[in-house]
């Protein structure tokens, strides 16, 4: 799908890394530069996952999230078949990122052979709030939110 | 092997999170002034912790707000006891969010940054949190809930904590018709709704030099 669809995206400098992961968490699949640490995908998705289903539960429908630290920046891009995950060095344009990732997406999803393998992938969230994925703190927040919606 | 450092050069935070996703067995010993501190880890994990009179995470707590001392990174010793089970992720942000508040005074952020980022172009709606979601300041549209922002900021911090040994500079959410802007500025979070005619590097870059011009006045 990446080599494919997304293909701009792997050779703008400072792009580091690129998943396309199942609702469920599973990687459908990725790219990345040399000595880039492959085996964050999952565990960094699934942060992702969690913040995009809190916020949906509320239909707010946020579709991207981006998250920068002194080095570099996350794009997470929520679908509702999967997720993309950018991973880039501080310096890339997301703006930029954004208009590949667009022009992208359209052709895949105008694919017919996309949109027969799609079509086997399930829509919507995973339930990624569940107990066993998130520590007391997280725990702490949503048992507020729900008291707080009661009321 | 033994290690020796300053807590300046090296904060107890790196040496934790080195410790743990190097998997070693270690203990590491923390001087400060007063008392001695020990840190032990295992399979990943820290496992236990003393810093009299405190034990387990408690005792973490306390040795992640030194600012100096000297620390002794020693291999392959293993733990006296078992006291600590959460993640040692977790265990660290919660430490650090519960230093931060001790050591910062809680007060709403100022005014003035309130009207200065109030007046921004494209900015519909600023809010100030602490870090139990309760709103301080200003306002945020009804449906998102200050709670669930904070939920968003912590995980957030976890991640670029733990993944990448580095500090959490901003973070923003995108609908077809806003963004969601996150800044940390201790020991409030400010957020802000703005409409989707904002380029968003270059409005980041002014709410940063607001904040950087009226943390140094």
């Amino acid at each position: 799908m990446i080599k494919d669809y997304l293909h701009d995206l792997t050779s703008v400098e400072g792009v580091e890394g690129v998943v396309i992961i199942r609702k469920d968490n599973t990687v459908l699949d990725s790219w990345s530069a040399p000595n880039f640490n492959t085996n964050l995908f999952e565990d960094v998705s699934l942060h992702f996952h969690q913040i995009f289903e809190l916020f949906d539960r509320d239909d707010l429908e946020y579709q991207e999230n981006v998250v920068s630290y002194e080095k570099g920046q996350v794009y997470a891009r929520n679908l509702p078949q999967f997720l993309l995950l950018i991973f880039a060095r501080f310096k890339v344009d997301i703006s930029a990122l954004r208009l590949i990732v667009n022009v992208g997406l359209a052709e895949l999803f105008d694919s017919k052979k996309m949109q027969k393998m799609l079509k086997k992938i399930p829509i919507g969230n995973h339930s990624v709030l569940k107990r066993e994925f998130l520590d007391d703190v997280e725990q702490g927040y949503l048992a507020k939110i729900s008291e707080l919606k009661k009321f | 092997m033994v290690l020796v450092g300053n807590l300046k050069d090296l904060r107890l935070a790196n040496i934790i999170q080195i410790n743990c996703i190097e998997r070693n067995v270690a203990k590491v010993t923390v001087s400060s002034v007063e008392r001695e501190g020990y840190l032990y880890f295992s399979d990943g994990q820290i496992v236990h912790a003393e810093f009299n009179p405190y034990i387990g995470e408690r005792a973490v707590q306390e040795m992640l707000g030194l600012t100096d001392g000297q620390f002794k990174a020693e291999a392959g010793i293993q733990a006296p006891a078992h006291t600590i089970t959460r993640p040692w992720n977790s265990v660290v942000l919660e430490a650090l969010r519960l230093v931060d508040e001790k050591t910062q005074q809680v007060t709403p952020v100022s005014k003035q940054i309130f009207s200065f980022i109030s007046e921004q172009k494209g900015v519909k709606n600023v809010c100030v949190l602490d870090y139990h979601g309760k709103l301080i300041e200003g306002k945020l549209n009804n449906k998102i809930s200050p709670v669930s922002i904070v939920f968003w900021w912590y995980k957030v911090k976890k991640l670029v904590t733990l993944f990448y040994t580095d500090f959490f500079s901003y973070t923003y959410l995108r609908n077809q018709t806003e963004y969601l802007f996150l800044f940390e500025v201790r020991p409030n979070l400010i957020v802000i709704e703005t409409d989707l005619y904002v380029i968003s590097s270059e409005f980041v870059m002014q709410i940063k030099k607001i904040l950087k011009r009226i943390a140094s006045n």
